[in-house]
């Protein structure tokens, strides 16, 4: 197990190497940042000085030759933008999509797997027609398209919550409503799916021939043998989400890293957009430690 | 008679499948007595099953549908009382076990959580379940009850797992055990150490035991009545003796007649040297699965390689085909290196090397038509490249091997069992080859099947020469085809010789072991086999 996290480190470190030197030559290539930031009748003098204060004056290797060795002191340098460490911006906006993802991908796991469970023991009943509309809306509707008509109908038409911006718990109910309805459409149908070959399995028929209930039946035989490759599917959609949900959270204003990656982009804020890429690709990389320890504690044939 | 304790009483059952509906059970009518045991004899498709799976309330409505009958225990017909009601009668009062008890086991689950759970779920303290627990597990063999207890299904050996399933059957010591083909999966000697296991825990307990199995030696060591089933219909049932030494019905008579292990042995007749190996090596990681294997195979020889599972028999075959590299030794196929020969040397040795596999239904790519099937190999290896040539070549395998020319453009789900093994034996035919390696190649099959499919093999060696490596468990079936027997253990050949001394006068204590477990179909047989020799406990 921890020679198994150890190899995914090292391969993770490799992979993050490599992201943040093709980050770091690729956004260069999107042009000037002195040209956006200084007024439009900048002198060339004055762009000199706003390149040399970042350093964006010295040969390319240098440039990069000198992040990382910033880097490995944790120094993302500073936003060009806002005048403060890169880390310090990209941390606070952490701040806000870490709990976002967190909270929707919760309720999204909670849901999936009862439903979809509920939905595989009776097929044709009524959890699997209702999983079926759900996941069909999911996978259909554009979710800005969701976040418009959801703002249309909730905040302006019955006035139940705030249309945008954060500051009370009301402010995150449509946010996380709207991001909800994909992934789970498409994990609830990985867990029926499972649960349904599961259910088939001869394990379950001998729990029946043991007199085993139904409940026990599907939630504790069933269910962790289920469960395998529904923790890839979650993994894979919770890691999205950590990216930041950029068009939910440009819609909602709300502050978190994806609308802030889009902005930093824009404004060619290059330490910004670096820093923001390697802190979610070391939460992905976290994110995978999780899904290999939650695959061994599910399954003892991993662990032996 | 024993008074009976379970009564099942004119049960008809349909399945309502896409294609129709099929008749599994037509008004089969069976009972157990306390003490008795009850077995239900059938082949595939028999619908043996189906009425104990309707005691256990475990057929799925749809597709199954019962359409008539009654099934009695306790003075309560279990056809008609409620679903909680049934549950709790399954596990306390009629238990089962079934055939393949690694996928039987849940594999996310100690086994001690799961034996003990047959007890919580019917409400008794999880203290007292452990309790109980550990003494069935230590009753059943197991060392080290505590440890055990601790374990997945995984970290045991298929014996073992067979023998936890039967303490965890017996928790809440029902009335009824209901063993569904226990032991098929198993070796011989665990075979008999399990059966021998379960009379002993009847005897004990005074339980009703109704085995379900397609093994006529089963039948003749446990049983005390026998129920024979063929196409969803009860053809015969009387004591074991009774329907062995005198069968009523045909079906009956074709099965006793086509049980192995009763023909005329083969000799070994002077032929060139086809085959030779020495020495032949192969570890897997730390594992040795072959330790040095010498062997010689004549032009139209059959020659057996027998042995239980891990004995390293499939290894040799997968070696001896080059699937694998061996490690070391030596193979000599008609005098050439095999071992070392380059890929296009191999390619026409391969073309000479034929396999047939034990499982027809995935060996063969249920996407091409037979003839497609039949006909790749010549497109490997360049042969015929005329297709009306090849059409009247296909036509001719297929007529060789019992099926009509007109199978050729159907796929291999459209045929049963045997037919595909017999599909799979013209594949191999088309390359005229020179040795056909058939790995379990029968055990899969059907009784009545398995000696029809022989009977095609041994006439393909006498007609065409071919020689054939015949790997198998099943010693009966050995004994009617080959003429020389290898005896494998943990890698090594243990012992060998023509069949008739090695089924006669086995020297090996292992051989006799083999010999002495296996299950002859004749009751009276048995009995005195049982009386004289007692049975080795491992």
């Amino acid at each position: 197990m921890t020679r198994l996290i150890g190899q995914r480190a090292i391969a993770s470190l490799l992979s993050l190497f490599g992201l943040m030197v093709l980050v770091f030559f690729l956004s260069r290539l999107t042009g000037d940042p002195a040209v956006l930031f200084l007024p439009i009748d900048a002198t060339e003098q004055m762009k000199q000085e706003f390149r040399a204060l970042h350093g964006l004056d010295l040969p390319i290797i240098e440039q990069f030759w000198r992040y990382l060795l910033d880097l490995l002191q944790l120094d993302f340098g500073d936003s060009l933008r806002k005048a403060r460490p890169a880390l310090q911006v990209v941390l606070e906006a952490y701040a806000w999509t870490l709990p976002l993802a967190l909270i929707t991908m919760a309720i999204v796991v909670v849901a999936a797997i009862v439903l979809g469970s509920l939905a595989a023991f009776r097929v044709g009943g009524f959890f699997d027609r209702l999983v079926s509309i759900v996941s069909l809306v999911g996978a259909s509707a554009p979710d800005f398209w969701i976040a418009i008509v959801a703002i249309v109908v909730f905040s302006i038409g019955l006035g139940w919550v705030p249309t945008s911006g954060v500051g009370t718990p009301l402010h995150w109910v449509l946010p996380i409503a709207v991001l909800f309805i994909r992934p789970f459409g498409l994990v609830v149908q990985v867990v029926r799916g499972s649960m349904l070959s599961a259910l088939s399995a001869p394990y379950v028929k001998t729990a029946r021939a043991k007199g085993v209930k139904n409940l026990p039946l599907i939630f504790v035989h069933t269910l962790r043998n289920g469960m395998l490759p529904v923790i890839t599917v979650i993994g894979d959609q919770a890691a999205a989400m950590l990216n930041g949900a950029v068009i939910v959270e440009t819609i909602f204003g709300f502050p978190g890293v994806g609308k802030l990656m889009i902005d930093s982009i824009l404004q060619r804020d290059f330490n910004v957009v670096l820093a923001a890429i390697m802190v979610t690709a070391l939460a992905i990389f976290l994110m995978n430690i999780l899904i290999d320890i939650g695959y061994s504690l599910l399954d003892p044939r991993i662990r032996h | 008679m024993a008074e009976a304790l379970l009564t099942v009483k004119n049960l008809s059952v349909d399945f309502h499948t896409a294609r129709g509906t099929v008749h599994a059970v037509k008004d089969v009518s069976w009972s157990v007595g306390r003490g008795e045991t009850l077995a239900i004899l059938g082949e595939s498709g028999s619908g043996k099953s189906v009425s104990a799976n309707a005691v256990m309330n475990l057929l799925d409505t749809p597709p199954a549908r019962i359409v008539s009958g009654e099934i009695l225990y306790d003075g309560k017909d279990l056809l008609r009382v409620s679903y909680e009601e049934h549950r709790a009668l399954n596990g306390k009062k009629i238990a089962m076990i079934f055939q393949d008890p690694l996928g039987h086991l849940n594999p996310v689950y100690t086994v001690g959580w799961q034996i003990v759970e047959m007890m919580t779920a019917h409400g008794r303290p999880a203290a007292m379940a452990r309790a109980r627990a550990l003494e069935l597990i230590a009753r059943v063999g197991i060392a080290d009850p505590e440890a055990a207890m601790r374990k997945y299904p995984h970290q045991f050996s298929g014996g073992q797992r067979q023998r936890l399933m039967i303490a965890m059957a017996l928790m809440l010591k029902p009335d009824i055990l209901i063993a569904d083909e226990p032991t098929t999966a198993l070796d011989v000697t665990i075979q008999a150490e399990v059966l021998a296991l379960l009379k002993e825990l009847q005897a004990e307990t005074g339980m009703g035991l109704v085995l379900i199995t397609h093994d006529l030696g089963v039948v003749a060591e446990i049983a005390d009545r026998v129920v024979v089933m063929n196409q969803g219909e009860i053809v015969e049932t009387g004591s074991v003796r009774d329907v062995y030494h005198h069968p009523q019905h045909a079906y009956t008579k074709k099965l006793i007649g086509a049980a192995p292990g009763k023909g005329e042995i083969k000799l070994l007749e002077a032929a060139p040297l086809l085959l030779e190996t020495k020495a032949l090596k192969k570890s897997y990681g730390g594992f040795t699965a072959l330790k040095g294997a010498s062997l010689t195979l004549l032009r139209g020889q059959s020659l057996a390689v027998v042995g239980e599972s891990g004995s390293g028999k499939s290894t040799l075959a997968r070696t001896l085909l080059r699937l694998e590299d061996a490690d070391g030794g030596e193979a000599l196929w008609k005098g050439r290196d095999l071992l070392r020969m380059g890929a296009r040397e191999l390619l026409g040795v391969r073309r000479e090397i034929q396999m047939v596999f034990q499982d027809p239904t995935q060996s063969l790519n249920p996407r091409m038509s037979v003839y497609q099937l039949i006909a790749e190999g010549w497109d490997i290896h360049r042969l015929m490249p005329d297709r009306a040539q090849r059409r009247a070549r296909v036509a001719e395998l297929l007529d060789q091997v019992g099926l009509a020319p007109e199978h050729a453009e159907r796929y291999p789900h459209q045929f049963s069992g045997g037919q595909r093994q017999r599909i799979a034996i013209a594949r191999a035919l088309a390359l005229e080859p020179e040795l056909i390696i058939c790995d379990e190649a029968v055990s899969a099959l059907d009784v009545s099947i398995q000696a029809q499919v022989i009977a095609l093999l041994d006439s393909l060696r006498r007609r065409l020469g071919i020689a054939f490596l015949f790997i198998a468990h099943d010693l009966g079936v050995v004994r009617d085809f080959a003429d020389t027997v290898i005896v494998m253990q943990a890698g090594e050949i243990v012992e060998r010789g023509p069949t008739a001394q090695i089924f006669d006068a086995p020297q090996h204590p292992y051989t006799q072991r083999l010999l002495a477990a296996n299950l002859d179909p004749d009751p009276d047989v048995q009995a005195s086999r049982r009386a004289s020799i007692a049975a080795p406990h491992a």
